[in-house]
């Protein structure tokens, strides 16, 4: 936390001021007297002729109320066309299961009053059912009958499933809004209910919105057909930033080598991810993100015994960041003009005239800020303006201005030396 | 399990159906924000506003009044603009940008047409702690040209983007960006080695 932080905190709302300021905007003159006076009597009226109504209904029809709160299914849902239609009618977000839909001989979808969503699926003679409610309750019912019951971690949700015999017929999970539960007509394995229940769970592009730290969201044309896991690979083996932007990089937060995250859009070499250890929208630089299949292949093929020489070949395109990451990095450095930036970047190495250091300033035309970089700094060189290059100094992951004059490309350095 | 099971729910599904048009009904008839048409009474939608947002509220209005008791009107004030204008968010990262749009715009108008009280009641605090490193640095972010300061403010104390600031404070990136740079490097001209805005 920085010291403009710990003075913020020191100015806090209180009670008092949260008595006095409440009271005043209840007390202030109410615009429209008449309509309240209306609305009141009418609202209570209404309520009076509803609680009426359903007393004496309930009271003539005991036996059809037996069981009443059991269940949150009513009689009959309201069919519609498809998942995106659920979601539009109730707001809950809900999506084919795409495993089993591109399988189904027939999908139906239904709202029920209670906002409770359902998808059927029929599958040669199977039928699976998944729910979705607001809240924390019970989606079927009956699920007595099936004495089993284990508590289990799929995928980082806890989920009860129940069965007979070694097969199981539901299973139900929460997360921190909904309640949900399948079941499946003809049973299913361990394996098979954790690969749904995965699928499932995979974060939809709206829940992005939901755990995100004031991201900007992708647009909706940006977001990928279908979401992939990745792992983050750091070119120094350390961290990478995640930006709360992929066009405006002002926000940045540290992301380590080797996080899993979910890859959901991509926006001008920015892949907009959800990384599951801090469970955080950031935007990551694509070069950094490595798609999971393919980091389990890296691995197999270096314990195969991939040259030395061929892993370093890979290594540049990997490293190289981009003009927007300098923004990430600066301390408070003049950016470079767009017209600045060169169409590739290069590495360079200080070459000091006393062989010590050099000044690396804050910006190419007014020299006021200056730090030191030393003789044999590995340097970026991204943009040159009068006779000065922006580089980030690779040791402090900075940018600076230096001299073009002191800068040698990496290349000749190698060449030249004996 | 057939849904069919559950027929005996049918009664009261129709109530609830009855109950539902007439809520509607009433709703479309009645345009107070009381009774059935509204589920929250203002006093209780002004209090979760409070709860949620009061702090960044009053403390963005406090970095530009540089006192409590103005800021507390100007958290009130906002409270009821958002009560009497009931806009509608995508979610709740719009509603706080809003907020804090309409908050920063209020403590402006009162500097501009107001006489502000000159108490500081933060400065006073941080003195009686003897919290001298966090005092020098809240003189030094007083000191800042307006624009500057509610640029800083936003950047490191709501973690904003540049370009969430330019949003909120209606102006172009490019002006927030250079704002922020400005005010970076005069915090760095008075600070020096308690420079921390990184």
């Amino acid at each position: 936390m920085n010291k403009y932080q710990q003075i913020m905190d020191q100015i806090e709302v209180t009670e008092d001021m949260r008595s006095r300021i409440l009271s005043n905007i209840e007390e202030r003159p109410s615009p429209s007297p008449v309509v309240i006076w209306f609305s009141k009597y009418g609202a209570i009226a209404a309520c009076v002729a509803v609680i009426i109504g359903s007393f004496m209904i309930f009271r003539w029809i005991p036996d059809r109320i037996s069981s009443f709160g059991k269940t949150e299914i009513p009689e009959e849902g309201v069919v519609v066309a498809s998942a995106p239609e659920l979601t539009e009618k109730t707001g809950i977000i809900i999506k084919d299961i795409e495993p089993i839909a591109e399988k189904a001989d027939k999908t139906s979808y239904q709202v029920y009053p209670s906002n409770l969503v359902e998808i059927i699926y029929e599958i040669d003679g199977d039928t699976v059912r998944l729910r979705k409610s607001e809240g924390r309750k019970e989606l079927f019912e009956n699920i007595a009958k099936y004495p089993e019951a284990e508590k289990l971690l799929f995928n980082q949700t806890d989920t009860t499933i129940r069965g007979l015999e070694g097969k199981y017929y539901v299973a139900e999970w929460t997360d921190k809004t909904y309640s949900y539960a399948m079941e499946f007509e003809a049973g299913k394995s361990k394996d098979e209910i954790e690969n749904l229940v995965s699928d499932i769970m995979k974060p939809s592009a709206a829940d992005l919105e939901a755990i995100n730290s004031g991201i900007e969201y992708p647009r909706e044309d940006e977001y990928r057909d279908s979401y992939e896991y990745a792992v983050v690979k750091a070119p120094h083996g350390h961290s990478v930033y995640g930006f709360g932007s992929a066009d405006h990089m002002g926000s940045s937060y540290t992301v380590l080598d080797g996080e899993r995250v979910l890859m959901l859009a991509d926006r001008n070499g920015y892949t907009c991810v959800i990384v599951l250890s801090q469970n955080k929208g950031r935007w990551i630089n694509s070069n950094y993100l490595v798609p999971e299949e393919d980091a389990a292949e890296d691995t197999l093929e270096s314990e195969l015994g991939k040259t030395e020489k061929e892993s370093e070949s890979l290594k540049p395109e990997l490293i190289k960041p981009s003009a927007s990451d300098l923004e990430a990095i600066n301390s408070g450095i003049e950016y470079p003009r767009e017209d600045e930036y060169r169409d590739s970047y290069e590495y360079a190495v200080v070459k000091a005239p006393h062989g010590h250091s050099v000044y690396g300033f804050g910006s190419a035309d007014h020299m006021g800020s200056s730090y030191t970089v030393l003789d044999g700094e590995r340097v970026l060189m991204l943009a040159d303006r009068n006779g000065y290059t922006c580089v980030i100094v690779l040791s402090q992951n900075k940018g600076r201005w230096i001299n073009s004059n002191y800068l040698v490309p990496e290349e000749d350095v190698a060449e030249g030396t004996p | 399990m057939e849904i069919g099971e559950v027929r005996h729910y049918s009664f009261f599904w129709i109530i609830y159906y009855i109950s539902q048009i007439v809520k509607e009904a009433l709703a479309v008839l009645v345009s107070a924000p009381v009774g059935l048409a509204k589920e929250k009474t203002t006093a209780e939608r002004a209090g979760d506003l409070f709860d949620i947002y009061g702090n960044s509220i009053i403390r963005l209005a406090y970095s530009y009044l540089h006192n409590m008791s103005d800021a507390e009107d100007i958290l009130q004030e906002t409270l009821i603009r958002y009560i009497e204008s009931a806009p509608v968010f995508l979610n709740k990262i719009h509603e706080k940008a809003w907020m804090l749009h309409v908050a920063a715009n209020q403590s402006k108008n009162r500097i501009k047409y107001n006489k502000v009280r000159e108490s500081d009641e933060l400065m006073e605090e941080l003195v009686a702690e003897e919290r001298e490193d966090l005092a020098f640095v809240w003189e030094a972010v007083k000191q800042l040209p307006e624009k500057y300061r509610e640029a800083v403010h936003l950047f490191y104390q709501e973690g904003y983007s540049t370009a969430e600031i330019a949003k909120i404070l209606n102006r172009k990136e490019t002006t927030v960006r250079s704002d922020l740079s400005r005010g970076r490097e005069k915090l760095k001209e008075i600070l020096k080695e308690a420079y921390d805005f990184e």
